[in-house]
């Protein structure tokens, strides 16, 4: 490159110089301006705007009359000293993990299976990722039609292979089983990714490490547990924090299939914020819920940062 | 691979070898119709759902298959109020998708090529922006739009979207760029294109597949949204999107889970239909973006 | 491959482009035309309904040379468009209000007060729940009072009468429960507000009262209260009245398994009646006065709605014009008949022609109707869930309902004090 500036003339030489400094200041600047714009006025700020708010006992009438008055941190008093609320923040964590813990498990088991050579192996990758591309509104609609308690497909299964307490039973009554029916609807959404992600650490394994494990004798379980899934280790522990801050973001399933019912047991961090927002016109404590979300969140991306720093490095 | 893999270096009889891997074979597919059956089951059961006659809808014991095919319920969603929401689907997650592609594309090739000051905290802000949640975003962003006068449009809808889909397409794409050799655009450059040019005609066309996929990425993200939707548009039922007009649509009078099945099905298919075209990369793409950072 | 990717992408293009032009062609057109209102409804759950909305809707326009923009609005989703058109300040004109949210958002100055001369016509509970402060914000438009809708034809085949009191529909619930596979009674859930909150007044009690000052204390958890919701909920875990799924029954539900024969009871208003005798040949259907409580009493909850004018209106004559044309007596009389519900007025109903089963709807609204205390916590109450909620952990047998009441009424409480 430098040897055709040597050989150019002094006036295009000139303007080549004014197309460099455009190429390397103006340029860059120019191409990521709307990006950062819609980056910091549509996250940045907000969380900032909701920070400010959750100080604040905004209501309806900070829209009609523009008043609101900055309350201290009474919000998140309430938050943490409401029993309700207390129990919504553990719920949103207890069951975020157990999600979790049921996606990874399966979406690994799957990935395993996947590597396995068998007839109709492609077909089966191809059904295996449909679960992930079914709209969320229209997964939990399906799954709420299966378990329904009349009519419903997973009803008629369970008492047809023998177990009577189904027949007619109501997975919705109780928050612990109607838990059971979200959570397998997420684990339906969310492991095909994780499968196709180990699918794709799996076969980047070269298949003479696994001969050598042979030859010492190690059996198939030993062999996953022992060597395959320890050189997956920063894959699995990326797509673990993956999924938990899908986790902690659920609010589309629970608000189809339960709405957050039977007597508000079944909602989640999300769902209480918004119903806060949007039916109790409570502004500030929602956005104080907001908050609290948002610095779990926050926690678990630091972790996740950390971790591709680490395989970066 | 795997069955020569079994030979080696064993000194058991051929015989229980056999055995042994026709009963790790029969687990295998054992195994393979169980997650297959878990993973299209419910797709189909909204299949059949959708296709048969009430009467074979709301019985005890299920009618897997349908004795005769209903297509009524397809003209009625199309038609009806659906065919409205389904067009909303349609522009408002478009709009959201060409917006932000241009956007991040361009973010993320800067991204990718130059040095900027502070860069490690600006892709550290665009990764942890794809994790925060929406809930947090809502209020403000309401405000926003409200103070924009966009509230109950398209404008609003996209807008708010654009939240979310720009960090992650930007993501994507940076990822993508990363993995186009930069000696591409240096010996354009050498016969005297400008970088811009460089830009538009070696790396554009060489990241498509990567366009695509981002796109296709950010279309799902907007099509599939429901709290942005069903709070912005409230008090204009005729802007309604798919999703919030189906989850309305089970708390109505009578649940008419035929109706509701078919309206699932028009919402799903053109979801699964681009995510099989593209699924690859965009699998890659995420896993890239998420591994190698 | 490559070109086959290259199609594709180069459609996709095209299609970006396409909706983003139609997306910038689409704004809405707000327009400025001094004789327009925009008037939110309900939607009506039947086509003829609507046809007639529009039909009226289209005479108002030719005779005051109007233009009027009427959009039906989903009640599930109502309140909060409510809120979001408050919020915004983009509100509508003209709308229907349910009675419980009129006191709710009235506080908040989002109505013009309604000049009515002559209070008296109106039905008093109707009246009163649009008038919080003693001042009207909604004029009546409709009204309706829940009775017990029944299936005559199992009752006749298993020789029993309609229930008179608490203990005759326990008696007959369990005689239908032990005689047929059917279901007794709608014990429902999630939809239990107005099924269960009568029922206090049924026993004798009150669910709130109001001080001389004005102010409310909730007397819920009352022994009255809860005699009403143990005996509510006993039709569900005791007597089995109701299937398991039940705890999240609406009356929607309620309505579907009465009509698919599976439950031979329900509490509903004329419109239910309506849903479940049309196009019915299976069995036949009766309608009774509400079971009696131990006090004697038959209270139901006043039902229906207003119809108000926002404060924010940007042709208010025009828009009152709209109320007063909507509630003239012949075209009110037309609508409620339609909808099996009543007009607003006294006078109203004495005018109609009623039927055997109009008459014991009628009854019930003129003689037997009450409205919830017309107070501006009451709609977040419901938003809460506070009600069923009680209701639902009853129902699951996680808590007693003196302990659960006490809860209520706190809350309650507090709501009242804001």
């Amino acid at each position: 490159m430098s040897g055709i500036e040597i050989t150019t003339p002094l006036h295009v030489r000139r303007r080549l110089r004014g197309r460099r400094l455009f190429e390397a200041r103006i340029l860059p600047a120019l191409f990521l301006l709307p990006a950062g714009l819609f980056v910091f006025g549509l996250t940045v700020w907000p969380v900032f705007r909701a920070f400010q708010l959750s100080f604040t006992d905004a209501n309806l009438a900070m829209f009609t009359t523009g008043e609101f008055n900055y309350v201290g941190l009474n919000q998140y008093v309430s938050v943490f000293t409401s029993t309700f609320f207390r129990s919504v923040i553990l719920r949103t964590a207890v069951f975020g993990i157990a999600c979790v813990a049921l996606t990874m498990t399966v979406g690994i088991s799957v990935s395993l299976l996947l590597n396995r050579d068998f007839k109709g192996r492609t077909v089966l990758a191809i059904l295996v990722i449909l679960p992930w591309a079914v709209p969320r509104v229209a997964a939990a609609i399906v799954w709420q039609w299966m378990f329904h308690d009349q009519f419903g497909l997973m009803n008629w299964l369970l008492y047809s292979a023998g177990f009577e307490l189904f027949r007619g039973f109501a997975w919705f009554n109780q928050p612990v089983i109607a838990f059971t029916a979200i959570a397998i609807v997420i684990v339906w959404q969310s492991f095909p990714f994780i499968a196709v992600s180990m699918l794709a650490g799996l076969q980047s394994i070269p298949g003479e490490i696994h001969d050598a494990a042979m030859i010492d004798g190690a059996g198939a379980w030993q062999r996953i547990m022992n060597i395959t899934l320890p050189m997956l280790k920063s894959l699995v522990l990326v797509l673990t924090v993956i999924s938990t801050i899908w986790a902690f973001k659920i609010f589309d399933q629970v608000f189809v299939m339960t709405a957050g019912g039977p007597a508000r047991q079944t909602e989640l961090l999300a769902i209480t914020t918004w119903r806060e927002a949007f039916t109790q016109h409570n502004f500030g404590r929602a956005s104080a819920l907001a908050m609290v979300m948002f610095f779990i969140l926050a926690g678990i991306t630091a972790v996740y940062l950390r971790l591709i720093r680490e395989e970066e490095a | 691979m795997n069955a020569n893999r079994d030979f080696i270096g064993t000194d058991r009889s051929t015989a229980y070898h056999r055995m042994a891997r026709i009963a790790s074979l029969t687990g295998t597919y054992f195994a393979a119709i169980l997650v297959g059956l878990f993973a299209v089951g419910p797709i189909l059961w909204m299949i059949s759902t959708a296709l048969k006659p009430n009467a074979e809808i709301f019985t005890r014991t299920p009618v897997l298959i349908p004795s005769t095919v209903v297509w009524d319920r397809f003209v009625i969603v199309l038609t009806g109020d659906f065919g409205r929401y389904l067009l909303n689907s349609i522009i408002v997650s478009f709009s959201t998708v060409a917006l932000s592609v241009t956007a991040a594309a361009m973010a993320g090739w800067v991204l990718a090529r130059y040095p900027i000051p502070l860069k490690r905290y600006l892709l550290i802000l665009i990764l942890g922006a794809q994790m925060f949640p929406f809930v947090v975003l809502l209020i403000p962003i309401f405000i926003l739009v409200r103070q924009l006068g966009l509230i109950g449009t398209y404008g609003g809808l996209v807008l708010a979207y654009l939240s979310f889909t720009t960090p992650l397409v930007v993501w994507i794409l940076r990822g993508f760029f990363l993995s186009i050799p930069i000696e591409l655009e240096e010996s354009a450059m050498v016969d005297g294109a400008t970088r811009v040019q460089a830009f538009r005609k070696i790396i554009l066309p060489m990241a498509l597949p990567g366009i695509a996929s981002a796109s296709v990425f950010g279309f799902i993200s907007a099509w599939n949204e429901l709290l942005f939707a069903l709070s912005f548009n409230r008090n204009n039922p005729s802007m309604h999107t798919l999703p919030v007009a189906l989850q309305q649509f089970i708390g109505r009078e009578t649940t008419d889970w035929g109706m509701i099945m078919a309206a699932s099905l028009v919402f799903t298919i053109p979801v699964v239909v681009f995510f099989l075209l593209t699924h690859k990369h965009m699998t890659k793409g995420m896993v890239m973006g998420a591994v190698k950072g | 491959m490559r070109t086959i990717t290259r199609t594709i992408v180069r459609t996709f293009v095209l299609l970006l482009v396409m909706t983003v032009l139609m997306a910038a062609g689409q704004r809405e057109q707000v327009s400025e035309e001094s004789n327009e209102v925009t008037v939110w409804i309900m939607q009506p759950g039947s086509a003829t309904l609507q046809t007639m909305l529009e039909r009226f809707t289209e005479e108002f326009e030719a005779e005051y040379d109007a233009s009027v923009n009427l959009v039906f609005q989903p009640w599930g989703t109502a309140h909060d468009a409510f809120t979001t058109a408050i919020a915004t300040g983009d509100v509508p004109d003209v709308a229907e209000m349910g009675t419980t949210w009129t006191p709710e958002f009235g506080a908040i100055g989002a109505f013009a007060p309604q000049e009515i001369d002559d209070l008296s016509q109106f039905i008093e509970a109707v009246l009163e729940s649009g008038a919080p402060e003693g001042i009207p914000l909604g004029v009546p438009w409709y009204a309706g009072a829940r009775a017990l809708i029944y299936n005559r034809t199992v009752f006749d085949e298993l020789g029993l009468s309609a229930p008179e009191n608490w203990e005759d529909l326990i008696v007959a619930g369990q005689t239908i429960r032990a005689e047929t596979d059917m279901y007794a009674f709608s014990v429902v859930g999630a939809g239990a507000n107005h099924f269960v909150l009568p029922k206090v007044w049924q026993a004798g009690g009150e669910i709130a009262v109001q001080q001389a000052d004005g102010s409310w204390e909730a007397t819920i958890n009352s022994p009255e209260g809860v005699a009403a919701f143990e005996f509510y909920v006993s039709m569900f875990t005791e007597y089995g009245f109701a299937p398991a799924g039940a705890l999240n029954w609406t009356v929607a539900d309620a309505q579907t398994a009465f009509r698919n024969g599976d439950l031979a009871m329900f509490l509903g208003l004329g419109p239910n009646y309506g849903v479940v005798t049309r196009d019915n040949d299976a069995f036949e259907v009766g309608v009774a006065l509400m079971p009696a409580g131990p006090s004697g009493r038959r209270d139901t909850f006043a039902g229906g709605s207003h119809l108000v004018r926002f404060a924010g209106s940007r042709n208010p004559d025009l828009a009152q014009a709209y109320i007063d044309f909507l509630v003239q007596d012949e075209r009110i009389a037309e609508f409620a008949s339609e909808v099996g519900f009543f007009p607003g007025t006294v006078e109203g109903i004495e005018a109609m022609d009623l039927n055997e089963v109009q008459t014991v709807f009628a009854e019930m609204l003129l003689n037997h109707s009450r409205s919830y205390p017309p107070n501006a916590a009451w709609g977040r109450f419901e938003g809460a869930q506070l009600f069923t909620s009680a209701v639902q952990r009853m129902m699951q047998g996680s808590v007693d309902a003196q302990t659960a009441l006490n809860e209520v009424a706190r809350e309650m409480n507090q709501g009242f004090a804001q």
